[in-house]
């Protein structure tokens, strides 16, 4: 790798799929592209990294002791009674204040947009609803007498 | 105007498969093998949870390990995943082979890792250190100076992109997963997938320059 300020980054998408070994089929090179170019540095610039970049995280998971992390899961797993399901995720506060503050804004809304009258309460509502519900209740009754009776 | 065809070319120097194709990469046991696996956890065989982290501990712990900026949280997320595959194995529906599902667990891991990871800044620098009691890669012995530097500074430039493009990044590099099985695992499109692999190349890129540019400056004035 050499210092050099005038080097710009000119990865094209063309680019990124030569780097997993795909080509545009009918792709004529540009002005520019041939060997040494900043296009082709950029690439090779790029190749070199992630090679390195790749090498290193597969030593990371070469120094796994996979029977040890076993032992590990399975002790974990041993401790939880069977049927037992993995811990809830942790509660999001600041999802739970959001939806607080939304309901409390709601529920200041409906205040504010009460007619001056007010609404019937709650179980004045119930009590008409239910007298209703009785009334048509007695009519079906009625007229089920009324047939099984052959009027 | 219409995406050129594309035709695969022999990849040189690296162990990456070619893209097309939905195949698995090379060491991944087959999908009859996998299946057995999936019954077997199914009837809570502790033997088979040996064998399925003997067979991907190193592959999910590489690709972990690419992904999470915070080198001490690999092995939890690692593990995590494990006890997750054990416990929701019911949730598996068969329709992807098992390490497919593991590694969308992984992703899934490091995604909430870092939602509800500590306070530290984001790109800490002390997130990008060797970490003494896990897997600390360290430079080969005879390793010149400017390869050193050069591997510092990717390890920089990783750390810096945004996490969905570590994602594509490792499961493409690292593992080197297709772009249809890279879809699978994160649940996108493949003109997704090769959009953010191209993004991310690209990022890369430039702040591996930017770096290189302000090391020059760094030499000349020192």
């Amino acid at each position: 790798m050499t210092h050099d300020d005038t080097f710009r980054p000119r990865l094209t998408r063309e680019d990124s799929r030569a780097l997993d070994g795909l080509m545009p089929a009918d792709g004529p090179p540009r002005a520019g592209d041939g060997p040494g170019s900043a296009r082709e540095r950029t690439r090779d610039l790029v190749r070199e990294a992630l090679d390195l970049w790749s090498a290193e995280s597969r030593t990371v998971g070469q120094a796994v002791d996979p029977e040890r992390l076993a032992e590990r899961v399975l002790a974990r797993v041993a401790s939880a009674p069977e049927g037992s399901h993995l811990p809830p995720a942790p509660v999001s506060w600041g999802y739970a204040a959001a939806a607080a503050a939304l309901i409390a804004l709601g529920l200041g809304g409906l205040r504010l947009a009460r007619p001056a009258g007010g609404l019937p309460a709650a179980p004045a509502v119930a009590s008409q609803l239910e007298a209703e519900g009785l009334a048509v209740l007695r009519r079906l009754e009625l007229e089920r007498l009324a047939v099984v009776e052959g009027r | 105007m219409p995406a050129p065809a594309l035709r695969p070319v022999p990849t040189s120097g690296t162990s990456r498969p070619a893209v097309g194709g939905g195949g698995r990469p090379a060491g991944v046991p087959d999908r009859a093998l996998q299946d057995a696996w999936v019954a077997r956890l199914r009837a809570r065989d502790p033997e088979a949870l040996r064998e399925v982290v003997a067979a991907f501990s190193e592959r999910l712990t590489a690709v972990v390990s690419g992904i999470l900026k915070d080198r001490d949280a690999v092995e939890d997320v690692v593990q995590e995943t494990f006890t997750k595959a054990w416990y929701r194995i019911e949730a598996f529906h068969g329709d992807s082979a098992l390490f497919t599902w593991l590694y969308r667990v992984a992703v899934n891991g490091c995604k909430d890792h870092v939602k509800h990871r500590s306070r530290r800044p984001a790109g800490s620098l002390q997130d990008l250190g060797p970490d003494p009691g896990f897997a600390a890669p360290s430079a080969p012995p005879m390793e010149g100076l400017a390869r050193r530097e050069l591997r510092l500074a990717v390890r920089e430039a990783v750390a810096r992109l945004p996490q969905r493009f570590r994602a594509v990044l490792a499961l493409r590099e690292i593992e080197g997963l297709p772009y249809q099985e890279i879809a699978n695992v994160l649940g996108l499109s493949l003109g997704t997938v090769e959009s953010r692999l191209f993004r991310a190349r690209q990022r890369l890129a430039a702040l591996l320059i930017r770096s290189r540019t302000a090391g020059a400056r760094g030499d000349v004035g020192a």
